[in-house]
């Protein structure tokens, strides 16, 4: 059996292509005429492409999936066919079709009016009637939220620039179709919270923020504090927080949530964006006041309770992220202490909340992070909108013009009105290589990358060298890491199943990732960056070439990133040791590390370890012989262990510890070189400064018989530079005692 | 109760245990009065330190041996502040440019020039020079050794350059031609186990001839290794017996190991737990081609005639290119990687004949 199936799989990789392409006609179908069905493709068609069936499925409003379930309504069978597929279909007596049964389908089936379509008409009708309705009611009385004069907006904001909106109704919709010239991204602006595309629901991001600007105030007056920063982050509702900060990528609606659940929450807003000046000062001066001008409208209006308890504003500050540069100069940081003592909410709107700038501004702010909307949920609205604007279009045409804008549904309207502008009707064809050549140039990040150079699957079958090498440009410092760290946990196709040839494959691939570092370094070194598409040749394109296969594991981040670090660490550690010892080692620190940290790690410890606290002494006295410190007593330990080498500081029991400790303490360790204790010195001060200078004395004493110190440096400039710190610790005294002296004479004189 | 390696290092010129012409030949120039440039090379652990600071104490005599560190600091074209320590006497003084990194030019062009420039005030008394020690020459970057040539020549009459390093393959042909070189050759085996049996007596204890010989074989030619190794074993077990066994240091047993599970298995997945211990070696600053010569030598006694070539072929091929390459992982891993595959190739064959 499974002999079968290795060559039924030996098979399937080299079948033929089509035998006879294009030698029938594809049919002309009636529109729609596939909708609510599902197929499955299998086999080799006799005059098409799979993927062209797939297409032409999609073209007519069906569905096609890769595998079968009880819901699937037909089963394209070619030549060479899967045979789990069949075997399936078999079992849930799915309808199986050949090629030719396929185009039969689409010519005799009729032709039916899209679901979305149907959506579309409704609401429109709904919302006629809807309007209607409004129109009428508003003859008798002005309607609730418009009870707001625009003049009291005017004046709770000082500065002209700024834009002001009141929230009674917006734009009405008469007056929008009045005028033609809208942009279409404006003219079909949401008009209530319910409207706004994937923020219906009761746990969404508007929701969440109406309930916080709805109980901001009496969470002021409760005095609430943020909830902890880690937990119960799903639970919060950002009561603690004087401000809120939304993030999303460009196009979701955040600016559009924002205005929206202002106006239904009652708030007047000031909305200050990336057009006005947003400096320390100038938000000093301007929003600083309107922040706190609730307290001038409480004393102006202080007759009526009711009015005051309407009075309510908020700030937006939109497009925080691009408050940057010689012009925002200072302006995050006034953000910040303004929302400290704000009183009123202030609504934050940044694409990346990860950002640099953001870190400070994030942490006094409810985090409200926007999603994508998923595919179906733009393409209800915008089927409504395309029937609005009469224009024809199938559900699947809106599909590709909706991914190829990446869900940004600011670009799909745009998109949308551009593509109609001169036919109302817009195919799937075209729109297919239209959304092509408007395809969004999206980031992708580097764990992706890294999956796309070794993965084999129809995407990267298709592509050029040119994709493949610009896939190293993504982000060309970090993808060479990326591909390196991940190659040996590919499988390659070419060498499935033979390690031999498994291993050779693995050993090019390295092979030409050196040649990638090679370059890499004459890129560096020289600033020849004109290389770098011969660095994406070696380091990207030949390995994903080589190993091309399948990717069963996660796509691993480069070790080498927090290793080299580390050698830096021990480099470094080395480099203090081999300076503190110099005078009495000839080797280098790659020496040091070789040949003495060994050795040095059994001596100094040995000694605890067998003798307790009878080899203190003796380990001190190493130490001063080559003149470490406590410090690098433990550096020297941390360089020199190895996973195989045993921890003899955990073979000592606590009190040959502390005794070693303390004694170390107590003596007093003449280093050739100044240690950057000053606090240990301090503390040693405080005990009395005529010990001290006994100490002093002593220590001068033995200069002279330590062989290592410069006998005639008395009167060298050398002296503050040795260690005889204490000596430069009296001396600045008398100096400054001077220097105070000349220049009271100065002043004096 | 310093280690015995440098409790017992020697500090003039004739007491050199080896090399004793070329010490005496030494000892002939500086008795002339002046000497050149000097370029010493060598192994690790030859002795290029210690003949260096007999020269000093030849030319100044004992107060070349008072030495302190000093902290220089300098400040880059770009604004950038570096520090570097120095150890000095008052005849000469000793830095490691390399420490800096990309910056060593400014230190060598600042240091030697603020030291060269004074004139020493009383010539009588003392030589007229001063001498600049420069370590591990061949780290430094191309630029910096061309800062090195002029002013080599500039200062002549003030300052002697002593540069020590380990290959002269990294010093450019202009430094190499200006100065006279002092190639310091390993010792042989021979002659370390005799200065082990020296030291030992002077410390008061025996070391039997065959030990010494054994611990001069594993130290591979470096009289530093040597020496530890035999304080260690002295640590361990006294009095000596002639088959004890010699504590290797930590790293050489780890990558042993790593050579063993090469050589155990060759699979991608293998590949990937060697590339966790050769980083585990790289982050203890173990110098890459000492691992990459270590894994050879460990690797070679597990190949048949054939293929001992082209293994030893693809080690040099990935040694070059160590060294004009960036981040060693990748070129070890490379070598670890064509190592399988060759193996893997030579097993399945040897397999096939065998049926």
């Amino acid at each position: 059996m499974q002999r079968k199936g290795s060559t039924g799989y030996r098979g399937y990789l080299n079948r033929e292509g089509p035998k006879a392409l294009g030698s029938k006609e594809i049919p002309e179908g009636a529109e729609n005429c596939l909708e609510g069905l599902t197929f499955v493709l299998t086999g080799v068609y006799e005059s098409i492409e799979r993927d062209e069936a797939k297409s032409l499925v999609e073209k007519y409003g069906g569905k096609v999936t890769t595998s079968i379930s009880k819901k699937t309504n037909y089963i394209v069978v070619g030549r060479d066919a899967g045979e789990s597929k069949l075997n399936k279909a078999n079992q849930f007596g799915t309808k199986q079709l050949d090629e030719d049964g396929l185009f039969e389908v689409i010519k005799t089936r009729p032709g039916k009016k899209s679901k979305y379509t149907i959506q579309a008409e409704e609401a429109a009708k709904k919302e006629k009637w809807l309007e209607k309705k409004a129109s009428r009611s508003s003859h008798k009385e002005e309607p609730q939220t418009s009870s707001k004069p625009s003049s009291s907006s005017s004046d709770f904001l000082s500065k002209p620039s700024s834009s002001v909106t009141d929230n009674s109704i917006g734009q009405s919709k008469s007056e929008s179709q009045s005028e033609p010239s809208l942009l279409w991204v404006d003219k079909h602006k949401p008009t209530n919270m319910k409207t706004i595309i994937g923020q219906q629901g009761d746990k969404s991001n508007a929701k969440k923020l109406f309930n916080w600007l709805n109980s901001w105030h009496k969470s002021r007056a409760s005095g609430a504090k943020p909830a902890g920063k880690f937990f119960n982050k799903a639970n919060d509702d950002g009561s603690g927080f004087k401000a809120a900060l939304l993030s999303g990528p460009p196009g979701v609606g955040k600016t559009t949530t924002a205005t929206l659940v202002c106006k239904e929450a009652g708030f007047s807003y000031v909305e200050l964006n990336a057009s006005d000046t947003r400096s320390k000062k100038s938000l000093q001066t301007e929003v600083a006041e309107s922040l706190d001008n609730t307290t001038l409208k409480i004393r102006y209006c202080q007759g009526s309770a009711q009015s005051l308890r309407t009075e309510k504003h908020c700030l937006i500050m939109d497009e925080v992220d691009g408050m940057a540069g010689n012009a925002d100069r200072g302006g995050l940081q006034e953000l910040v202490s303004l929302i400290k003592g704000s009183k009123i909410p202030v609504l934050c709107i940044c694409n990346d909340r990860n950002s640099m700038k953001m870190r400070t501004l994030s942490n006094y702010c409810f985090d409200l992070r926007f999603y994508k909307p998923r595919l179906e949920q733009i393409k209800g609205a915008m089927m409504s909108l395309a029937f609005k604007e009469g224009i024809k279009i199938t559900p699947p045409a809106m599909n590709e013009i909706i991914l190829a804008a990446n869900q940004d549904i600011r670009q799909v309207i745009h998109n949308l009105s551009v593509w109609s502008a001169c036919d109302k009707g817009v195919s799937y064809e075209q729109a297919k290589i239209d959304s092509k050549s408007a395809k969004k140039d999206m980031k992708i990040g580097p764990f992706d990358v890294c999956r796309k150079v070794f993965v084999s699957d129809e995407e990267t079958a298709k592509m050029t060298i040119h994709d493949k090498s610009n896939l190293f440009f993504n982000d060309y410092s970090i993808a060479p890491l990326f591909v390196q760290e991940n190659y040996p946990m590919v499988i390659p196709n070419a060498g499935r199943g033979n390690m031999k040839e498994h291993l050779r494959l693995l050993a090019k691939t390295a092979d030409s990732i050196c040649d990638g570092d090679l370059t890499d370094r004459i890129i560096r070194k020289e600033g020849v960056w004109g290389l770098l598409p011969m660095q994406a040749m070696y380091s990207s394109v030949i390995p994903g070439e080589l190993m091309r296969g399948g990717f069963p594991q996660m796509v691993a981040f480069p070790s080498w990133l927090g290793k080299n670090s580390s050698t830096g660490k021990t480099d470094r550690l080395l480099a203090e040791l081999s300076m503190h010892m110099r005078l009495n080692i000839s080797g280098d620190k790659r020496a040091l590390a070789m040949d003495y940290l060994p050795v040095m790690r059994k001596a100094l410890t040995e000694p605890l370890v067998q003798e307790g606290g009878e080899g203190v002494p003796k380990v001190i006295k190493l130490m001063d012989d080559y003149d470490i410190t406590k410090d690098d007593f433990d550096n020297v330990l941390e360089v020199s262990k190895w996973p195989n080498s045993s921890d003899p500081l955990s073979k000592l029991d606590s009190k040959t510890k502390a005794a070693f400790t303390r004694t170390y303490n107590k003596e007093c360790h003449l280093t050739p070189y100044a240690t950057g204790q000053t606090t240990k010195k301090k503390r040693g001060k405080g005990g009395g400064a005529s010990e001290d200078e006994g100490d002093l004395l002593k220590m001068e004493g033995e200069d002279d018989d330590a062989a290592t110190v410069d006998s005639g440096d008395e009167e060298g400039d050398a002296l503050e530079n040795d260690t005889m710190i204490k000596v430069s610790l009296v001396q600045p005294e008398s100096w400054n005692k001077g220097k105070g002296g000349w220049e009271s004479l100065g002043i004096d004189l | 109760m310093s280690l015995w390696v440098d409790k017992h290092r020697p500090s003039q010129l004739h007491k050199l245990d080896y090399h004793k012409q070329q010490a005496a030949n030494l000892k002939k120039l500086i008795a002339s009065g002046d000497l050149p440039h000097l370029l010493v090379y060598g192994p690790s652990g030859a002795g290029k330190k210690t003949r260096i600071t007999c020269i000093l104490r030849e030319l100044y005599g004992a107060g070349a041996e008072k030495l302190r560190i000093e902290q220089s600091h300098f400040t880059t074209p770009s604004n950038k502040k570096i520090e570097i320590s120095t150890i000095a006497s008052n005849y000469h003084i000793e830095v490691n440019p390399s420490d800096v990194g990309n910056n060593d030019r400014i230190v060598i062009q600042e240091l030697i020039k603020n030291l060269a420039q004074v004139n020493q005030l009383d010539s009588s008394s003392q030589k007229e020079f001063k001498v600049v020690v420069l370590t591990e020459v061949d780290r430094l970057t191309k630029d910096a050794q061309h800062g090195l040539r002029r002013t080599m020549e500039k200062y002549m009459a003030t300052c002697r350059l002593i540069l020590c390093c380990n290959s002269t393959s990294k010093v450019i042909p202009a430094i190499r031609s200006r100065c006279l070189g002092v190639r310091v050759a390993a010792p042989s085996e021979e002659e370390i186990a005799q200065i082990l049996q020296n030291v030992c007596k002077k410390e008061g204890c025996t070391l039997p001839a065959e030990l010494a010989k054994r611990i001069a074989n594993k130290s591979n030619r470096n009289l530093r290794r040597a020496l530890l190794m035999c304080e260690a074993c002295k640590v361990q077990q006294y009095p000596f017996s002639a088959d004890q066994t010699i504590s290797e240091p930590d790293w050489e047993i780890y990558l042993r190991d790593t050579a063993t599970m090469i050589v155990q298995q060759q699979s991608p997945k293998r590949l990937l737990e060697v590339r966790a211990r050769l980083y585990e070696l790289l982050t203890h600053c173990i110098p890459a081609d000492v691992i990459i010569k270590g894994l050879l030598q460990e690797l070679l006694a597990n190949c048949d005639g054939q293929l001992k070539t082209e293994v030893v072929q693809a080690a040099a091929y990935y040694d070059h290119r160590l060294q004009i390459g960036q981040k060693a992982i990748y070129h070890l891993e490379a070598f670890v990687a064509k190592f399988m595959a060759i193996y893997k190739q030579f097993l399945d064959e040897g397999m096939a004949d065998f049926f």
